[in-house]
């Protein structure tokens, strides 16, 4: 809009790709010499490494406070973004570019200043749970909620009234139609700022409405000081400039224009606090364009906008084409039978629909109502893979390496360089020797990258918490520094982010299991922290957790938490209770829970049961012992019990001594007598035998009653049970099975050495085969 | 005078439809052919609106941009599957779109496993055929066929009751838009205004699924169960009123209340979620219509069998309600275990729990 003769108002909806199609022809028709842009005053510096050789949107700029890093904020642009675009067209005309907006430095330092004081005041009222994470997530939100779309505020203002009477069902189709479906120019501005001027007085009523009532709104002072200063800017810029055209958010045009006096504004910035702030260019995602999080974000079709900025100025038709033939060809990768007649058809319908609805062309709810109309047959499931790949998008944005970095691969680089650890794309292997504070600290941070799904060092084997060794291979790969970029919206330190990953999964976590496995990982990583909220969790899951297998399982790594704490240097009071309480649990229900369960759920709980049993042994404390022998004891005893548990209970006593040979062999004899199914026989024999075949090989009775059941058996029996008794064999190390197979050749206690014996005549016997076998002429 | 126990779409809300015509005429819209209304006032009288300063009524309850893409599609020449589960009103709207576009809704085929291509396509009066020979006064007409001469909306109800090769028989007409009668060795054209619309349950056991190329010819619109309460109780409540009005019957003072009642059970079994319990779920589908039936009936046992207090009695719903729920043997035991276990400890439900305890 022309506001005098000096000033164009410029009012866009962020990322909208009509807009900037708008903007563009509004900028080319205007030949400003100033640009002031909707943008907090830091980001002047760098935007012209925009134009930088290899930039490719989507990327953003990220404003944070080095000392405090958690303080930041993201500004994403992609090709659609209105913003990118006036900066583009600044570039290439050399026309100067100003940024307006108050600048982030005092934006953080108010956030940290409310913090203190939700803080004050919930110190006072004695509440220690005090959460400054989730304060600066509610100010996220908050934030988000306000600059994300300011359209949004209008579109619940009473403003649909205007439009319905212009003969527009909502505010969101007028936009649409007018701004994002066109490729207006100038006169789209004028329109916008027409409507929006209504729109402000409305809400302006409702502020009103809200003093009246006392209602205290921090976003509203905090969008009036942001106008303030815009204001403030512009006054300064029309001291200098003939031709300014001010690219802003729509929100604010009636702001701009309004006519206030210098001295209330100037009032209103005085004795603001700043903080010193950095800018960085990462690479950013369209998945996340779609987070409700940080400046600007919250748009859920970035893909969808692309298309539509790329394909509005080839018409309508065209568009709404080639957007069917993309989610055809989606289609038909997931097998759906998509064919031309189909995109026809939704082509058709898509445009018809428009028109029903009162649009100028098909926008995204129109083409996916009829992409499910006619290509899915109704059916929204195949539809979801379309909205992550098409519709929010998977494009990666890449920032050339010419451009300064983010603060958590500073933070990382910095830490490598510290711990003298060498990124490289070959794989190396690497000891480390927890003992040290080096390799402490180089275990932690591996462990912590992987946390983040960096996994750049792999940990070998069953490293597991009990050792001062750690084996690890290490392996750079390109895709990591994705993963860091990702990262670093959880925290701009590796530590900062660690933590915060780990938090999200403990309250994600959904079974016990999980949770020990975590607390675990917390002590790997060395993020005491959350020790904590994860044993509160545990302990409020695992009292009424109705699954004893996740019980069982979870055991162990608590256990091993609260045993090889002191190794990390780590405490963990109070897991303790949490293992009593959990393995009475266990203990009581074992028997229950091994009832009536088919074969998959029977070897789910032998394994489970093979955990909890280490796991107890583990603890070393009596009274556990006995009352998980107890238990296994009422489990043999059991009739319904599944035969490979009960055959795994009967090893596991076996072993601690709970029952001597004579009772295993009567246990072994009932089992394995005639009058039993041969399967069921079997499966009590793999549980016996199952991981280690010491037993078989010293104990001479053992080996010459399963010898003689399985020498009794009929022919199609033998091939019955032959895969099970495989399976347990086939958990025997090399070594124990060529022992065996020396025992069962040779007969039992006849482990002589072979004797070297010289028989002629056999020789000659094996010679004759050999010869026959291989086709060679018979020797006489 | 005697009168119709269901008046067809048409003529029970024939004032409203001569309203959007005269809407439509004022405001100019483009109305395709053959068609009586726009697309945009079709659609008004199905989801209901303002217009011009009258009230038009709504009288489906549902997504309101499903509504939009059917009518969408029936201007473009597809054809219109509407799909769903029992009760979710796909016969209510499949006559209320052919009473809006074409002014009929009573071009019906009824889908059964017994049909035959006769009864989809064309018969002969053999009577005639023998006497005067075939000509096409033998012809015995189906509705399709009367459809496709006058330009109008055909309906199929449970397209996928009807056998595979009977289904079929539509591939020519829904792809070329005519039907060759080779007896007479001519074809009918289906005329400007001609499609079918067609619906199916996906509940249902041994339907023949529709093949791929039939299925290409239709757009297909998914109806839901009604994911909200409120959506839900207005459903029911809208019909049973119509059909209290209908047949002169007082409404008793509590119906609302026991609407309600009825649907929260009905949303509680179907979900398998009583507040924070979790229950068992019956095989039934427990759709709105159901809910409607079940209501109807207590009033209808209310206001002939009642004793004069024109309210319904817990007695009066727990039949209808045992009938719906239970539908198969096990049925009854998961009825009664929800009998037992949420309605006996809800003070408010207490008076079901003793009547239906007798039942079940």
């Amino acid at each position: 809009m022309k506001f005098d003769d000096q000033v164009y108002l410029l009012g866009i909806r962020h990322h909208g790709p009509g807009c900037a199609h708008a903007l563009n022809n509004a900028l080319e028709e205007i030949q400003p010499d100033l640009v002031l842009l909707e943008g907090a005053v830091e980001l002047e510096q760098g935007w012209q490494l925009m134009a930088e050789d290899g930039m490719q949107p989507p990327v953003a700029q990220l404003i944070y406070d080095p000392k405090d890093p958690s303080r930041a904020s993201f500004y994403p642009w992609g090709e659609f973004s209105p913003e990118w675009q006036a900066m583009a067209y600044c570039h290439r005309q050399q026309v100067p570019l100003q940024m307006m907006d108050l600048p982030a430095g005092i934006e953080f330092e108010l956030q940290a200043q409310r913090e203190q004081l939700t803080e004050d005041a919930e110190q006072e009222s004695h509440n220690l749970e005090l959460d400054s994470d989730q304060a600066t997530k509610e100010d996220d939100q908050a934030e988000a909620a306000q600059s994300s779309s300011d359209l949004q505020a209008i579109f619940e203002s009473p403003l649909d009234r205007v439009v319905k009477a212009a003969g527009y069902s909502d505010s969101e189709s007028w936009w649409d139609a007018t701004v994002e479906h066109q490729q207006g120019g100038l006169e789209t501005f004028a329109a916008i700022a027409e409507l929006m001027t209504s729109a402000r007085d409305a809400e302006q009523e409702k502020q009103a409405q809200a003093k009246l009532e006392e209602v205290s709104q921090p976003d509203h002072d905090r969008t009036e000081l942001r106008e303030a200063h815009m204001r403030k800017m512009l006054r300064a810029a029309r001291k200098t400039h003939q031709r300014i055209a001010v690219v802003c958010g729509a929100w604010h045009v009636p702001a701009l224009a309004a006519n206030v006096k210098v001295k209330d504004d100037n009032a209103l910035l005085k004795g603001l606090k700043k903080r010193k702030v950095e800018v960085a260019w990462v690479p950013y995602t369209f998945e996340r364009f779609g987070f409700r999080s940080g400046y600007r974000a919250g748009i859920d079709s970035p893909g969808w906008y692309q298309h539509l900025y790329q394909h509005l100025p080839e018409g309508s038709d065209t568009l709404t084409i080639n957007w069917m033939i993309k989610i055809a060809h989606l289609l038909r990768e997931q097998g759906y039978g998509c064919s031309s007649a189909h995109v026809i058809e939704a082509v058709r319908l898509a445009q018809q629909l428009a028109k029903l609805r009162g649009l100028s062309i098909p926008s995204l709810g129109e083409t996916m109502d009829a992409a499910k109309a006619v290509m899915t047959e109704g059916e929204p499931a195949p539809l979801k893979v379309i909205h992550r790949d098409l519709i929010v998008g998977n494009k990666l944005g890449f920032i050339p390496e010419s451009v300064p970095q983010l603060p958590i691969e500073q933070d990382l680089m910095a830490l490598i360089k510290r711990l003298r650890l060498k990124q490289d794309a070959k794989i190396q292997p690497l000891t480390l020797d927890l003992r040290k504070d080096s390799g402490l600290q180089r275990s932690q941070l591996l462990h912590q990258l992987n946390l983040l799904g960096i996994g750049w060092g792999q940990p070998l084997g069953n490293s597991g918490t009990g050792t001062f060794k750690e084996e690890w291979t290490l392996q750079w790969q390109p895709e990591f520094s994705l993963a860091l970029i990702d990262a670093s919206t959880l925290g701009n330190t590796i530590a900062a982010a660690a933590k915060a990953a780990i938090q999200k999964r403990i309250q994600q976590a959904d079974s016990v299991t999980e949770l020990a496995k975590l607390l675990d990982m917390i002590q790997l990583t060395d993020l005491q922290s959350a020790i904590p909220t994860a044993l509160e969790r545990l302990k409020s899951m695992a009292a009424v957790s109705a699954d004893l297998q996740d019980l069982m399982q979870a055991l162990l790594p608590l256990v091993q938490v609260s045993r090889y704490g002191s190794v990390r240097k780590v405490s963990s009071d109070g897991i303790e209770q949490i293992l009593a309480s959990m393995i009475i649990r266990i203990c009581n229900g074992l028997a229950s829970a091994c009832v009536s369960l088919d074969q998959d759920a029977a070897y789910n709980m032998l394994k489970a049961m093979d955990l909890a049993h280490s796991a107890i042994n583990m603890l070393e404390q009596e009274d556990f012992t006995q009352r998980w022998q107890t238990a296994l004891i009422e489990l043999l005893e059991h009739s319904a019990c599944h035969p490979v548990l009960q055959g795994r209970c009967a090893r596991i006593l076996y072993d601690s001594d709970q029952l001597d040979a004579e009772q295993l062999s009567h246990e072994f004899r009932l089992t394995l007598s005639e009058g039993n199914e041969v399967s069921e026989a079997a499966a009590w024999l793999e549980g016996l035998l199952l991981n280690g075949a010491v037993l078989l090989l010293f104990d001479n009775k053992l080996f010459e009653m399963i010898d003689a059941w399985i020498n009794q058996l009929a022919p199609e029996d033998f091939t019955r049970v032959l895969p099970l008794v495989r399976r347990a064999f086939a958990t025997f190390s090399a070594m124990e099975l060529n022992q065996l197979a020396g025992q069962i050749r040779f007969g039992n206690n006849n482990q002589k050495a072979l004797a070297m014996t010289q028989d002629s005549e056999l020789a000659q016997q094996a010679l004759a085969s050999i010869a026959d076998v291989m086709g060679l002429q018979k020797t006489k | 005078m005697t009168e119709a126990l269901k008046p067809s779409a048409e003529i029970l809300y024939q004032e409203e439809i001569e309203h959007l015509k005269a809407w439509d005429q004022a405001n100019k819209h483009r109305i395709p052919n053959s068609w009586e209304l726009s697309p945009q006032a079709v659609v008004t009288l199905i989801i209901g609106g303002e217009v011009n300063g009258q009230n038009i009524s709504r009288k489906y309850y549902g997504a309101d941009r499903e509504v939009q893409v059917a009518v969408a599609t029936l201007t473009t020449d597809r054809a219109l599957l509407l799909y769903g589960p029992p009760g979710t009103g796909k016969s209510t709207l499949s006559e209320l779109l052919a009473a809006g576009i074409s002014g009929n809704s009573q071009l019906i085929v009824q889908g059964t496993a017994g049909i035959s291509e006769e009864k989809v396509l064309y018969e002969w009066d053999y009577a005639h055929r023998l006497s005067k020979g075939t000509d096409v006064e033998a012809l015995v007409k189906t509705p399709i066929f009367r459809a496709m001469e006058d330009g109008k909306i055909a309906r199929v109800e449970e397209l996928t009751r009807i056998p595979s090769d009977v289904q079929d028989a539509l591939i020519t007409i829904l792809s070329e838009k005519m039907m060759p009668i080779p007896e007479l060795n001519s074809v009918v054209m289906a005329n400007q205004g001609f499609s079918i619309i067609a619906t199916a349950n996906d509940k249902d056991k041994g339907v023949n699924d529709l093949s791929k190329a039939l299925s290409r010819r239709f757009n297909t619109v998914r109806l839901e169960l009604p994911t909200d309460m409120d959506t839900e109780i207005e459903i029911v409540k809208s019909k049973v009123l119509k059909s209290a009005e209908a047949s002169d019957i007082p409404l008793p003072k509590n119906s609302v209340d026991e609407i309600k009642r009825v649907v929260n059970i009905f949303r509680e079994l179907r979900s398998g979620e009583a507040g924070t319990e979790k229950v068992e779920k019956p095989s039934a589908t427990m759709s709105p219509a159901e809910a409607i039936s079940v209501v109807n009936q207590a009033i209808n046992m209310a206001a002939y069998f009642g004793d004069g207090s024109n309210e319904i009695e817990a007695s009066h719903i727990a039949n209808g309600l045992e009938g719906v729920v239970v539908k198969e043997a096990e049925d009854r035991e998961v009825f009664r275990n929800y009998v037992d276990r949420v309605l006996k400890t809800r003070a408010k439900d207490r008076d079901l729990e003793e009547a239906l305890r007798a039942i079940v």
